[in-house]
């Protein structure tokens, strides 16, 4: 397609170098300044045609002979303060002939030491990264007889205000989350981790939204070989916008056809430094108030920042409760199916006359009640996500209670059915992070168990510890530390040790395995 | 690509691997009728059989009794050559397949367990859905599936009543509860008689209700006799199977003032030793036991009081086991204590010597030594028998 496009038009729609500088008929693009303003502000303006946002404000400089500057910004990035008091101001009222303020200077220093009172200003010779700092929000001056532009920083623009992220709650622990705005976010890790080692890493990505990422570990902890793996995979990336973590994520992936993510998501600061300080990468993405952390184990799932942030014993319970109720969730439809239609007799006998008691009269076999179920609390689910609160809320109501009811009254479900199902769905908001793989598995298992009963169920879990056990996240085996035999691998696991027992890091995630300088239990 | 096609490959064997299998196995449970119990008679060379079938029908009966599920069990009775015929006979007039997993009880009329119940316990044994765990019970004097019609006061079924008393047979010590699969193991040992209890259908105000006491010893396949309840204490104890009971015990100052003495544990040893050439069994029995009750104010809680008791409850209880195997040995000649096993265990060289057949020969000769040994543990709640004012 773009072979059919004129040069001339797709120029006018995209600002980016990389097309730009393929583009070797064009006259105009992928080159430098000259001294001459007039022709500057023509290629500007030819770029940046059709863009009414971008403000060309010409001033006179009192210099002698006088000579003409543009200041050029994208109206509403910029903050005005800084815009009008540092900037354009000092540019209109400084005295350029007098000699006094600007001894022995070249034209371009007395601008920058004398005028430019803003914190960062930069020179930049080549018009596209000019144009592309514009575009993010910086003001470029540019000035007749001079062959570069002046970038300073004076980026400002309305963001939402930090609040508590709505997908990651505690009870217990910091009720900051990340926002939109990369830079403020980066600062939230920052203050979390006043220390050197803490490298920022940016990067362009998406051909056409230019979006920034940051990459962001700790030096001496993350191990290089997953760092240099994840900017080999991010080269990769040559997607043409990116506006949520998930378009890279589903590029950098391991296995990604599989159900279980090998990429984990956090919308916290404190979860996303708590990563870090396990050797875990984090990226940002500018636009998202969602961070990357890889790699990403099984485990992770179960993990919940709060785990660390409450008493230990009632961390381990909880954990613990996380992985029954995974269980739960996976396997309840395809259990009671499995019972019920084939082996009955492993019910004990007053259950088996309830059940039996409650499914007559009921036209479908329980794999098919089931199925119906499921796919009624997956409706649901995702009618009362998408709606708002309120709304989402009565909908659940006349789901869970009215549809259930009616149900089991007008016979068409049998009741247990009804508790099977409401124990899954249930269940499966303990681990609210896989929603997609408790509701694939649970649809697996139930289809096994629903041909051959409790064999079928059976080969079906083998099937999936298999394809667990296959899995690899930037190189780690996916259930690794879960499966280990050691005991001190085991210390973060299903259990949460106490802080001042775990010695080390996990053992394959990090390069300075160490955590706790001088473990043991502390002495009153 | 190439990859692609194979990963789809495999998924469309295993999906017709699956879905091929035709859902074996599949039964759906209104399909069934759920046997609870049933019962074994035999009138002209023809096997009656009387199940006791659970059919839920819906939800709309009333509560019953505590604990009850508000179930009326239903009867069906059928005939057949043999039981395996009788059981297939009966579909036609349940109409669902019979479901054998929940039984819990098999009565067994003492007509036929006098001519040979193998048959019985060899399909029990050997077909899939019936499970060893049932317990098996002689009807004595009645039709087996009289039984099963009568009323069970606290229960849904009579099959429910009989396992949970079997179950909790402990408290009562005269009680011996024996599951099919035991009855199977004991009939097929070398020197063992096997046993079952007995139940009866006795009124009860106008109605009739189950009633297990006793038990019914068999020699081979065959029933040849019954204990009452209280043998059947004694043959507990011989059997090392004695939990929990009671005794009473007479004291020496006032022979008509009963003491009663609860059992807590009881272990008895056997073992085997020649005299002229001849087996002599020595049985001990170690008994823990406390006072359950007095009734009339005399002393036996004091230290002097409470050795006349033990001793004088000892040899009571020596002589009423020791005449137990006597009746055992001279009336029936089965031995249901395991004498020969014991023989067969401990001195396999001289189960050599006995031919082979020749236990039932031997057994009523066999001379025991008995030797009780009570131990007394406190008096309950009370530390002094219980007095009257002047």
């Amino acid at each position: 397609m773009t072979k059919v496009t004129p040069t001339g038009l797709r120029r006018n729609i995209c600002t980016n170098r990389l097309t730009a500088a393929a583009d070797k008929k064009s006259p105009q693009v992928g080159r430098n300044f000259n001294c001459a303003l007039g022709s500057n502000i023509k290629v500007i303006q030819k770029i940046l045609q059709n863009d009414g946002l971008v403000i060309y404000r010409k001033i006179r400089l009192d210099t002698n002979p006088f000579r003409a500057c543009y200041v050029i910004y994208v109206d509403g990035m910029v903050n005005s303060d800084l815009l009008n008091e540092n900037i354009l101001r000092h540019l209109l009222i400084f005295n350029f002939g007098d000699r006094r303020q600007a001894p022995k200077m070249s034209f371009s220093d007395v601008l920058m030491n004398r005028v430019l009172s803003t914190g960062n200003v930069q020179t930049e010779k080549v018009i596209d990264s000019a144009i592309q700092s514009l575009l993010y929000g910086n003001v470029l001056v540019l000035v007749d007889g001079i062959p570069f532009a002046f970038v300073i920083d004076a980026k400002g623009w309305e963001i939402r205000s930090i609040s508590e992220p709505e997908t990651e709650r505690v009870v217990r622990g910091p009720r900051e989350g990340f926002i939109e705005n990369l830079i403020t976010n980066l600062t939230m890790i920052r203050r979390k981790m006043i220390n050197p080692a803490l490298k920022m890493v940016f990067r362009d990505i998406g051909t056409r939204t230019r979006t920034k990422i940051c990459i962001i570990y700790i030096e001496g902890i993350a191990r290089p070989e997953i760092i240099q793996e994840v900017y080999r995979r991010l080269d990769k990336v040559q997607l043409d916008g990116i506006l949520e973590p998930e378009y890279i994520i589903e590029f950098i992936r391991d296995a990604p056809l599989s159900p279980y993510e090998t990429i984990g998501t956090t919308e916290r600061p404190d979860t996303a430094v708590g990563k870090l300080l396990e050797g875990r990468i984090v990226i940002m993405v500018d636009g998202s108030p969602f961070a990357i952390t890889l790699p990403y184990l099984f485990l992770e799932y179960f993990q919940a920042n709060k785990d660390y942030y409450d008493s230990f014993l009632y961390s381990s319970a909880n954990r613990l409760l996380r992985y029954i109720s995974f269980f739960l969730t996976t396997s309840t439809p395809a259990i009671y199916v499995a019972l019920v239609n084939f082996h009955q007799e492993m019910i004990p006998t007053r259950l088996l006359i309830s059940i039996a008691s409650a499914k007559e009269g009921v036209p479908f076999p329980a794999a098919i009640e089931a199925f119906i179920m499921l796919m009624a609390f997956q409706l649901l689910r995702e009618a009362g996500v998408r709606l708002p609160s309120p709304v989402g809320q009565a909908v659940s109501i006349v789901g869970a209670l009215i549809l259930g009811e009616a149900a089991v009254t007008a016979k068409i479900i049998s009741a247990p059915m009804v508790i099977v199902v409401a124990l899954t769905g249930i269940s499966g908001f303990l681990v609210p992070e896989m929603p997609g793989v408790s509701f694939f598995l649970s649809l697996f298992f139930l289809f096994s168990s629903s041909f051959i009963g409790f064999f079928g169920y059976i080969f079906a879990v083998i099937a999936v510890t298999i394809h667990m056990t296959s899995l690899r996240s930037f190189g780690l085996p996916y259930l690794s530390n879960l499966t280990s035999i050691h005991g001190k691998e085991l210390k973060d696991t299903v259990v949460r040790a106490p802080w001042w027992w775990m010695t080390y890091r996990p053992r394959l995630l990090s390069r300075d395995k160490r955590r706790l300088a001088d473990p043991g239990r502390p002495e009153p | 690509m190439k990859k692609s096609i194979c990963v789809l490959f495999v998924f469309w064997h295993l999906f017709v691997l699956w879905s091929m299998t035709g859902c074996w196995n599949f039964r759906e449970i209104r399909d069934l009728a759920i046997v609870i119990g049933a019962s074994f008679d035999k009138k002209d060379d023809q096997i009656y059989l009387t199940v006791e079938v659970l059919s839920p029908k819906g939800g709309e009966q009333e509560q019953g009794a505590t604990g009850s599920l508000g179930i009326t069990p239903q009867l069906f009775e059928g005939s057949g050559k043999t039981v395996f015929e009788a059981v297939r006979n009966m579909i036609s007039k349940a109409g669902r397949k019979l479901y054998w997993s929940h039984a819990r009880v098999f009565i067994v009329s003492e007509d036929v367990a006098k001519e040979g119940i193998i048959q019985i316990i060899d399909w029990i044994n050997r077909d899939a859905e019936v499970r060893p765990q049932t317990w098996i019970l002689v009807s004595k004097g009645q039709a087996a599936g009289d039984i099963l019609r009568t009323q069970s006061k606290l229960f849904d079924t009579v099959s429910m009543q009989i396992d949970t008393l079997l179950r909790n047979q402990g408290n009562s010590g005269k009680l011996l509860g024996v599951t099919v699969g035991d009855f199977l193991e004991e009939m097929q040992k070398p020197g063992v008689g096997a046993v079952a209890p007995i139940i009866e259908s006795v009124k009860d105000g106008r109605e009739q209700i189950p009633q297990v006491k006793g038990s019914a010893l068999f020699k081979g396949e065959k029933l040849v006799g019954f204990l009452d309840g209280e043998e059947t204490m004694y043959l507990l104890f011989l059997r090392n199977q004695m939990k929990k009971g009671t005794l009473i015990a007479v004291t020496a100052q006032q022979p008509k003032a009963n003491v009663s003495l609860e059992i807590f544990r009881s272990h008895t040893t056997k073992t085997v030793r020649l005299v002229d050439d001849r087996p002599v069994v020595d049985i001990w029995v170690d008994c823990l036991s406390g006072i359950a009750e007095i009734s009339e104010e005399n002393d036996v809680i004091s230290e002097r009081g409470s050795q006349k008791l033990t001793e004088r409850t000892n040899k009571e209880l020596r002589n009423k086991i020791t005449d137990t195997i006597k009746k055992v040995q001279n009336e029936y000649g089965t031995d249901v204590f395991g004498f020969g096993n014991l023989i067969y265990r401990e001195r396999p060289d001289l189960w050599e010597t006995i031919p082979k057949g020749g236990w039932a020969k031997v057994f009523p000769t066999v001379d025991t030594n008995v030797n009780v040994n009570i131990m007394m543990r406190g008096s309950a709640k009370l530390s002094e028998p219980t007095r009257i004012g002047e």
